[in-house]
C-alpha cells in the first residue's frame, strides 16, 4: 500500500511539473525570439553566413520541386550550411505549419508558398505565425505591391491550346469558355483540392463589372443573371455547368493538351510556369491575350517561420532565393523561366515583360473574405 | 438486557465481518493482475477511443476562428449550431451530404450484394464440392484482398481510359480502337466493380467458415432420402447459411461504406463524390468541423447496419468464431460441370488478381503512358537518375532516397504496429476469455470492437486533431511515427482482439487452475503456459495486421508527413501529381512485400488469416 502512495506521489508531482513546464512562463521567448531575430536589420551577407554556419542547417518547406536545384546551389556557395527540404503542397504546408505552431514544435525556418485565398497572410502573417523578412538590399528593386508579403516573383493561371490542332490561340474571352463548342474539353484542377483557381475567380468576382463589360463585347448584349450575384459568379456558374474536367495535376493536364497526335484535344488551365514542359515533347502553348483581363497574379511569397531555430540560415537562403546581391545567384535562376515574372526591377524575365501583363492584382483581403461563399458557391454549381 | 447485547455484538461481527470481506475484496481487486489489467484495459481504451469520439464531436459545436468570417458578429469558440445546419439544413447540404450519401449508400449496397454472390458461390466451391486445386484455388481467391483496394483502380483506369482527359489512349482503345464511354471509364460503375473485386475475399472468407462448419450428415441425409441437388442447396444449406449471410453483408457493407481511395481514383474527373471522399475534400479545405460531420455520419451509418445485424441474427458472437471443428464433410461431386467450375474460377481469378498487377507491372515500364511500342519500354522509373526531361526530374524509385526511407517507414510500421496490436489483442483477449459472463470482460469487448464502426479516414481525422496538442501525460504526436503506430493498433484492435479471444478460448482454463493450485503467479502462468500455447495464432494474428498495414491508405493519408511518409502515401501523392510509372512501380514493391511475407508465413508458421479476416 506504501508502494502505491509513494507511485500516486510521485506521478502527481511529475504532471505538476509537466504542465508547468509547458504553459509557464509561454510568452517570454516568444517575444526575444522577435527582437533577436532582428528582421528589419540591414542585409549582411558575411555576419549572416557565419551566424549561419554555427546553426548548421535552415529548414524549408516549399511548394515547387524546383527547389532541389536551390538546395544544391545553395549548399556548395555556403558551405556548412545545410538545406533541409520538404517538398510539399501547399495546403500540406499551410496545415504542417498551423500544428506545429499550436503545438509548439519549432522546425521550420523558411517557407515558400503563393497565398491564392489569402489564407497565409490572414491567418498566418498577420497572427505572427509567418513573419514578413524583407532583405534590405533587394527591398529597395521591388515594387510595394510585392514586399508585404515579399515575393520574388509572381505567376499566373495560363490557359493551354494544343500548336498542332490550333495554329493560334483558339480563345481570346473568358466567356468563350461557357460556349458549347468547349463542353466537356476544358481541363482545369479541382478548385476544391487546389485554391489557385479559386484565387482566379474570386478576382473576376472582385472585378465583376469587367467581367460584364467582356461579356457583352463577346455576345453583343448585356449580360442576363441566372440566380447570381453579379457576373463574376455568373461566369463560374456557367463555366461550371459547361461540363469541366477536373484532375489534380498540372501535368497530367499538359499531358491532355500538348500529347501530339489528337484531334480533339482539351484546352487546359494551370499554373503558367508549366509552359517549360514545352520542351519535353509536348505541343502546347499559353493564351496570350484574354478579355476582360488575362489573369491574375499570384506571388510567390518566401517567409520565415515564428520561433525559427535558424534565423540567420533562413535570411540567407531568402536573399538567395530572391536573387541575391546582384539578382542573378543560381538560387533564383530555377524560378526564373518562362510563365514566371521577376519582381525586381534588376532582373530580366524569360518571357513577356512583367510590364505588358495586363493581369488583375491579387486582392489578399478581398479574397480572404469571400473565399467561404465562393467555396459553398462552387460546391452548388459544381455538380 | 443480555440479549440485546448479544444481538448488537453479534450485529457488529456481521458488519465486521462485512467489512472484512469488502476490505478483502478490494484488495484482491488490487492485487490480483487480472483485475488490474482489466482497470487499465479500460481506462486506456476508453481514453483512445471513446475520448476521441466525444472531442469529435463537441468541436462540431464550436465556432472556429476562421469561419468567423462567415458567421456575422459571432465570436470564435462559442457554442454554435453553425456547422450542423450547414450540412444538414442549408443551400450546401444536398451537394456536400446527401448526394454523397446516396451515392456511398449504392455503391455499398451494390458492393456488398455482388459480393455475397461471387464470395458466396466460391466458398461454397472450395469447400462443399470436389473441385480440383483447392490448395491453390483457396491461396489465388484471397490474393487480391493482399493489395490495396484502390490499386484495382489504377489498372482499371489504365484499361479504360477515355479521351475525356485527352493525351494518350488507354489499353482498351489502343486494342479495339474503341473510345470506352464515360459511364465504363469513371465514375459509379468501375468504383463498384473494382470495390467488389476487392471486398469479395471478404465474403468469401466469412461464408466459407460458415460453409464448413454445417454438417454433411444432414446433407447426406436428404440425398439418401432422394432430395436432388437443388433441393439440398435451397433448403437445407441455404437456411444453415442464412445468419452467415446477413453477416457478411452487413459488414462489408458497414466496411464498403468508408471506403475512400477507390471513389477517390474514379469518381473525381466525373464529380462523382461519396461521403469519404467529400471527408477528404473538407480536411484539405481546413473546414475540419464539417469533415466532422461527416466523419459522424459514416459512423452512425456503420453502427445501424451493425445494430441491424444484432438485432436480426442475435449476438454478434454468431460470426466470430464459427468452428472449424472436424466435421466430416461429404464433397458434392460437381460431376460434368467440374470442368466448367475451373474454368470459370481460373478466368474470375485470372481477372481478379493476374491482370491487375499485371497491368501495373507493364505500366511501370512505359515511357510514356498509352504508347505501346518497343521503344517506349524503359527502366527508368525502377532505376533511372533523374534526368529533367521526364517526370520534373524524378528519379527512378530506386535511386530516389524517398522510396527507401518510405520502404523502411512502411515496414517499421507493419511491424511494430503488428506485433504491438498482436500483443495487445492477446492481452485483451485473455481479459475477453476468461471474463466471459463477467460485465469486465463485455466491457471490453465492446471498447475495443468500436474502432470497427469508425471508417478509417474519419478515424485518422480525429486522432489528427486530438495528438496535435500536448495531452495528458501524452506529448504532441503530430507529424511523429508513434503516432502512426498508435493509430493502426487501435483502429486494427477488432481483429486483433477478436484473434486473441478465439486463441484464447481454445486454451482450456483448467490448464491454468493446475498451475494456480501449485502455486503459479498470474505472470508465470501467462508466459509459461498461455504464451507458449498461443503461438500459432499468435502469428495469424500478427500476419493479418502486418498485410492490412502494409496496404493501409485511409487510415494514415492525413496522418503521414515528410519525414513518415508510407509507400501507400507516397504512391497517392505520384497519381495525384500524374507520374502514374513510379506509382505502379512503388504498387509493385508494396505486392511483392505482402505476398512474400505472407507465402512465408504460410510455410514455416503454418499461420492461417482467414480466420482473422472472418472475425
Amino acid at each position: 500500500m506504501k508502494k502505491i502512495k509513494i507511485l500516486v506521489c510521485v506521478i502527481l508531482v511529475l504532471s505538476a511539473a509537466f504542465v508547468l513546464a509547458r504553459y509557464g512562463g509561454k510568452n517570454k521567448p516568444k517575444e526575444t525570439w522577435l527582437e533577436k531575430a532582428a528582421l528589419n536589420e540591414e542585409f549582411n551577407p558575411d555576419k549572416l553566413y557565419e551566424e549561419a554556419k554555427k546553426e548548421g542547417k535552415v529548414v524549408l518547406y516549399s511548394m515547387s520541386s524546383r527547389t532541389n536545384d536551390v538546395k544544391k546551389t545553395f549548399e556548395e556557395q555556403y558551405p556548412g550550411v545545410i538545406v533541409d527540404l520538404y517538398d510539399m503542397r501547399i495546403s500540406e504546408i499551410i496545415e504542417k505549419v498551423e500544428r506545429e505552431h499550436s503545438a509548439g514544435l519549432y522546425n521550420a525556418d523558411v517557407v515558400f508558398i503563393k497565398d491564392p485565398d489569402g489564407t497565409v497572410y490572414n491567418e498566418f502573417v498577420e497572427k505572427g505565425i509567418l513573419h514578413n523578412y524583407v532583405p534590405s538590399d533587394i527591398g529597395i528593386k521591388i515594387d510595394q505591391q510585392f514586399k508585404n508579403p515579399f515575393a520574388p516573383y509572381f505567376e499566373a493561371r495560363s490557359i493551354y491550346y494544343n500548336t498542332e490542332v490550333y495554329k493560334e490561340a483558339p480563345i481570346s474571352n473568358w466567356w468563350d469558355l461557357t460556349t458549347p463548342e468547349w463542353k466537356g474539353r476544358i481541363m482545369i484542377s479541382d478548385p476544391m483540392a487546389n485554391t489557385e483557381d479559386m484565387g482566379l475567380f474570386l478576382t473576376m468576382v472582385k472585378h465583376s463589372d469587367e467581367m460584364a463589360v467582356a461579356y457583352k463585347e463577346k455576345f453583343g448584349q448585356d449580360i442576363k443573371l441566372n440566380g447570381t450575384e453579379n457576373a463574376g459568379y455568373e461566369f463560374i456558374k456557367r463555366l461550371a455547368k459547361n461540363d469541366l474536367i477536373l484532375t489534380n495535376s498540372s501535368d497530367e493536364m499538359i499531358q491532355a493538351v500538348g500529347a501530339p497526335g489528337q484531334k480533339n484535344p482539351p484546352i487546359g488551365i494551370g499554373t503558367s510556369s508549366k509552359i517549360r514542359q514545352k520542351s519535353k515533347g509536348y505541343l502546347i502553348e499559353s493564351v496570350k491575350e484574354m478579355k476582360p483581363k488575362l489573369g491574375t497574379t499570384f506571388p510567390a511569397i518566401l517567409l520565415v517561420v515564428d520561433n525559427a531555430p535558424h534565423t540567420n540560415a533562413a535570411k540567407l537562403l531568402i536573399h538567395y532565393m530572391s536573387g541575391g546581391a546582384d539578382g542573378k545567384s543560381d538560387g533564383f535562376k530555377p524560378f526564373n523561366v518562362e510563365g514566371a515574372w521577376p519582381t525586381r526591377s534588376d532582373v530580366e524575365g524569360k518571357g513577356v515583360s512583367a510590364g505588358k501583363l495586363d493581369m488583375w492584382p491579387l486582392d489578399l483581403k478581398f479574397n480572404y473574405e469571400n473565399m467561404p461563399q465562393l467555396r459553398d458557391f462552387w460546391m452548388i454549381v459544381n455538380r | 438486557m443480555e440479549k440485546l447485547e448479544t444481538g448488537l455484538s453479534k450485529g457488529r461481527r456481521e458488519l465486521d465481518g462485512k467489512m472484512t470481506r469488502l476490505k478483502n475484496r478490494f484488495m484482491r481487486l488490487v492485487t490480483d493482475p487480472y483485475s488490474v489489467a482489466t482497470v487499465i484495459a479500460i481506462v486506456v481504451l476508453v481514453y483512445l477511443i471513446v475520448v476521441p469520439l466525444w472531442e469529435m464531436l463537441s468541436a462540431t459545436f464550436k465556432l472556429s476562428p476562421q469561419d468567423v468570417r462567415s458567421v456575422p458578429g459571432a465570436i470564435a469558440g462559442e457554442f454554435t449550431p453553425y456547422y450542423w445546419k450547414k450540412i444538414f439544413n442549408s443551400s450546401i447540404s444536398e451537394a456536400i451530404f446527401y448526394g454523397p450519401l446516396k451515392n456511398s449508400l449504392f455503391i455499398s449496397l451494390m458492393v456488398s450484394m455482388l459480393s455475397i454472390i461471387l464470395g458466396g458461390l466460391m466458398a461454397w466451391l472450395v469447400t462443399r464440392t470436389d473441385i480440383p486445386y483447392k490448395k491453390f484455388f483457396s491461396f489465388m481467391i484471397i490474393v487480391p484482398y493482399m493489395l490495396p483496394s484502390w490499386s484495382k483502380s489504377l489498372a482499371w483506369l489504365t484499361i479504360f481510359k477515355n479521351d475525356r482527359i485527352g493525351g494518350y489512349p488507354g489499353v482498351f482503345q489502343y486494342l479495339f480502337n474503341i473510345n470506352p464511354p464515360n459511364e465504363i471509364s469513371y465514375g459509379v460503375v468501375p468504383i463498384i466493380i473494382t470495390a467488389t473485386l476487392h471486398y469479395y475475399v471478404f465474403t468469401y472468407l466469412l461464408m466459407s467458415s460458415a460453409l464448413s462448419s454445417i454438417n454433411g450428415d444432414m446433407e447426406e441425409m436428404a440425398e439418401i432420402t432422394g432430395a436432388n441437388r437443388y433441393t439440398i442447396l435451397s433448403k437445407i444449406v441455404f437456411p444453415l447459411v442464412l445468419p452467415a449471410i446477413l453477416s457478411a453483408f452487413i459488414l462489408t457493407f458497414s466496411k464498403a461504406v468508408g471506403t475512400f481511395g477507390i471513389p477517390a481514383f474514379l469518381g473525381l474527373k466525373v464529380k462523382y463524390y461519396t461521403i469519404s471522399t467529400m471527408l477528404r475534400a473538407n480536411i484539405r479545405n481546413r473546414l475540419t468541423e464539417q469533415a466532422y460531420i461527416l466523419g459522424i455520419s459514416l459512423i452512425s451509418i456503420a453502427s445501424f447496419t451493425v445494430y441491424i445485424n444484432q438485432k436480426a441474427i442475435g449476438a454478434r458472437k454468431s460470426y466470430a468464431t464459427i468452428g472449424g471443428k472436424g466435421v466430416r464433410k461429404n464433397k458434392i461431386r460437381l460431376g460434368k460441370y467440374r470442368i466448367s467450375a475451373v474454368i470459370i474460377l481460373s478466368i474470375f481469378i485470372f481477372i481478379a488478381a493476374v491482370i491487375p498487377l499485371f497491368i501495373l507491372l507493364m505500366q511501370s515500364f512505359m515511357l510514356k503512358d498509352g504508347i505501346y511500342s518497343l521503344n517506349n519500354i524503359t527502366t527508368h522509373y525502377w532505376f533511372g537518375k533523374s534526368n529533367n526531361l521526364i517526370a520534373e526530374g524524378e528519379p527512378g524509385i530506386f535511386k530516389n532516397p524517398l522510396i527507401w526511407k518510405s520502404i523502411y517507414n512502411t515496414l517499421k510500421l507493419a511491424f511494430t504496429a503488428s506485433i504491438a496490436a498482436t500483443i495487445t489483442g492477446t492481452i485483451l483477449g485473455y481479459i475477453v476469455s476468461r471474463g466471459r459472463g463477467k460485465i469486465s470482460g463485455k466491457i471490453v469487448e465492446q471498447l475495443s470492437f468500436i474502432p470497427f464502426l469508425i471508417p478509417s479516414i474519419a478515424f485518422s481525422a480525429i486522432y489528427l486533431s486530438m495528438f496535435s496538442k500536448p495531452r495528458l501525460f501524452i506529448p504532441t504526436l503530430y507529424g511523429t511515427f508513434t503516432l502512426l503506430v498508435l493509430v493502426s493498433v487501435v483502429k486494427y484492435l477488432p481483429f486483433a482482439v477478436r484473434s486473441g479471444t478465439s486463441n484464447m478460448l481454445q486454451i482450456g482454463y483448467e490448464l491454468e487452475e493446475a498451475a494456480m493450485v501449485e502455486g503459479a503467479s498470474w505472470v508465470k502462468r501467462f508466459t509459461s503456459i498461455v504464451l507458449p500455447l498461443a503461438k500459432k495464432g499468435f502469428l495469424s494474428g500478427f500476419l493479418l495486421v502486418f498485410i492490412s498495414a502494409m496496404k493501409e491508405l485511409d487510415l494514415l493519408m492525413l496522418l503521414v508527413t515528410p519525414d513518415t511518409r508510407t509507400l501507400t502515401a507516397l504512391t497517392f501523392s505520384y497519381t495525384d501529381t500524374g507520374y502514374h510509372q513510379f506509382a505502379d512501380a512503388i504498387m509493385t514493391v508494396i505486392a511483392a512485400i505482402i505476398i512474400t511475407v505472407y507465402f512465408i508465413s504460410l510455410k514455416v508458421g503454418d499461420a492461417d488469416i482467414t480466420k482473422g479476416i472472418g472475425g
